[in-house]
């Protein structure tokens, strides 16, 4: 188990500054008290915690299930059951038991799916970027343009590997996270963390490079002649 | 052979990814670093994840499009349907009718070894009177038979202790030893041609026997006959009820344990 306010994502795994260090404590210091309020049913201190990590579990969320709408109950979800069952928290990394809770009501909501098999609704558009500034130059409208497309393209190449592997791969190579807090997370060792990625990238890969635009950014990445297959 | 040089470039394949995320110990580094020097495979491995790493990393960021700060309106609303949706109300529905399928079955079987001592031996009774009855009939054409009477009469003797329950209060003289409470056609004309010592053809020694046997008994005697014919059969009918609701209960049993077994692996509660 983590220790409270382990490294967010991107961050070195040391904080190197005393200044930062000392931000950091000052960070799991409040969110410990946060936490302790809400274990009595302070719901404004539960909110506060909500606003902290809303982007994070709704983006997993998100990427897991590859739709909003769902991706919005399943946060929403998320947060209820964190709420009501805060009581058993046992203390240590807040934001992977978060992730957990949400990542358990993706896979229930993926599960409810293939029971009950729903209409496909038109891509969803969220990943779009906003409106071009006529101030841009045209380049970056039209990169910014790809950039989306290629979100949605992989966004739909995740959605072929399976569960376990898509959550880690979402966790290390999207969020950032520690092969640490992802076994956290998916409640699993780190040689299964290890050994998810090592599979999801490959799955993953094969899929990339069937899809033609894909397999030419993916052999322009990989720097070889990669895309025969 | 082959795969444990599978298992050991798995291993390394795992060592590639973790090398592109800084997630190797420095012993593992160096091990990784200097393996990775003479195999081709492990680099094409490393080129391949850290491109698959960076297509992900170009992803957009998503942001929540909205706040999920609860509110008292929403705790108020009961826990969520989805997780449970459709599922307790199958899984319950099966796990009851399996729980009442084995209570009336192990009642059903109860009844059956208790109360039903003498109803089993008169279970038991038509296939050991058929037995009897076949062993008789197999005396039929034997020459054995034949030539010694005494021998297809002590196949017939042989029935008692199986046949006793269900016999009737026996009659007199040769035609009471020659009878056979089977419902087997051929155990009458059996155990009349043995007690007769007649030979010939089953229909024709009956109705020979039968006159010399019966004929004191008259029409009154042929009904006594039919009666205690009837009355292990129906004695075996009363008792058979139990064999069918026994199959049916074990049955309904298998399939609700099992549905609920199903239910419940599905539902990976």
């Amino acid at each position: 188990m983590l220790e409270i306010g382990a490294v967010a994502p991107g961050y070195p795994a040391a904080c190197p500054s005393p200044t930062l260090a000392r931000v950091e404590q000052e960070h799991v210091a409040v969110e410990e008290a946060l936490i302790a309020r809400a274990r009595h049913g302070d719901l404004d201190a539960f909110n506060l915690l909500v606003e902290r990590y809303q982007d994070v579990v709704f983006g997993l969320c998100r990427r897991l299930l590859g739709d909003s709408p769902a991706a919005e109950d399943a946060t929403q979800e998320a947060f209820l059951s964190a709420f009501r069952a805060i009581g058993g928290f046992a203390g240590g990394n807040f934001r992977a038991w978060i992730l957990r809770i949400a990542a358990n009501q993706s896979k229930d909501e993926l599960r409810r799916r293939q029971r009950r098999p729903v209409i496909q609704t038109p891509p969803q558009r969220d990943d779009a970027p906003p409106p071009p500034d006529p101030a841009d130059d045209s380049q970056d409208v039209v990169g910014s343009i790809e950039q989306a497309e290629l979100g949605r393209q992989l966004e739909r190449a995740l959605l072929e590997i399976p569960f376990e592997q898509r959550q880690a791969i979402v966790l290390a190579d999207i969020q950032g996270y520690r092969y640490e807090e992802i076994a956290v997370i998916a409640s699993c060792s780190l040689g299964t963390v290890k050994s998810r990625i090592s599979r999801g990238r490959e799955r993953l890969r094969v899929i990339l490079t069937r899809d033609p635009e894909l397999s030419d950014r993916f052999g322009r990445l990989h720097g070889r002649e990669e895309t025969q297959q | 052979m082959i795969a444990r040089l599978f298992r050991r470039h798995a291993h390394w394949s795992e060592s590639a990814n973790a090398y592109i995320d800084g997630e190797l110990g420095p012993s593992e580094l160096a091990r990784f670093e200097t393996h990775m020097g003479q195999c081709a495979r492990c680099r094409e491995t490393v080129s391949a994840a850290r491109a698959t790493k960076a297509l992900l990393d170009a992803m957009p960021v998503v942001r929540a499009p909205r706040s999920f700060a609860l509110t008292p309106a929403l705790l108020a609303e009961p826990a969520q349907p989805s997780r449970t949706h459709g599922r307790p109300v199958a899984l319950r529905l099966a796990q009851g009718v399996a729980v009442l399928a084995v209570v009336a079955l192990t009642a059903v079987v109860t009844m059956d070894m208790t109360s039903g001592g003498a109803n089993s031996n008169q279970t038991l009774a038509s296939p050991q009177e058929s037995v009897a009855g076949s062993a008789n009939a197999a005396a039929v054409p034997s020459p054995a038979a034949e030539a010694s009477p005494t021998s297809a009469i002590d196949g017939v003797a042989a029935t008692p202790p199986t046949t006793v329950p269900i016999v009737p209060p026996p009659h007199t003289g040769a035609g009471a030893q020659g009878y056979s409470p089977s419902p087997s056609p051929t155990a009458s004309p059996t155990a009349v041609r043995t007690v007769g010592g007649e030979s010939s053809p089953a229909p024709q020694a009956r109705d020979a026997a039968g006159a010399q046997t019966f004929g004191a008994q008259g029409a009154g005697g042929e009904a006594k006959r039919a009666a205690s014919r009837e009355q292990p059969r129906k004695a075996n009918v009363a008792a058979g009820w139990y064999r069918p609701a026994e199959i049916a209960l074990a049955a309904a049993a298998a399939v609700a344990g099992i549905a609920a077994l199903v239910l419940a692996v599905r539902r990976r509660v």
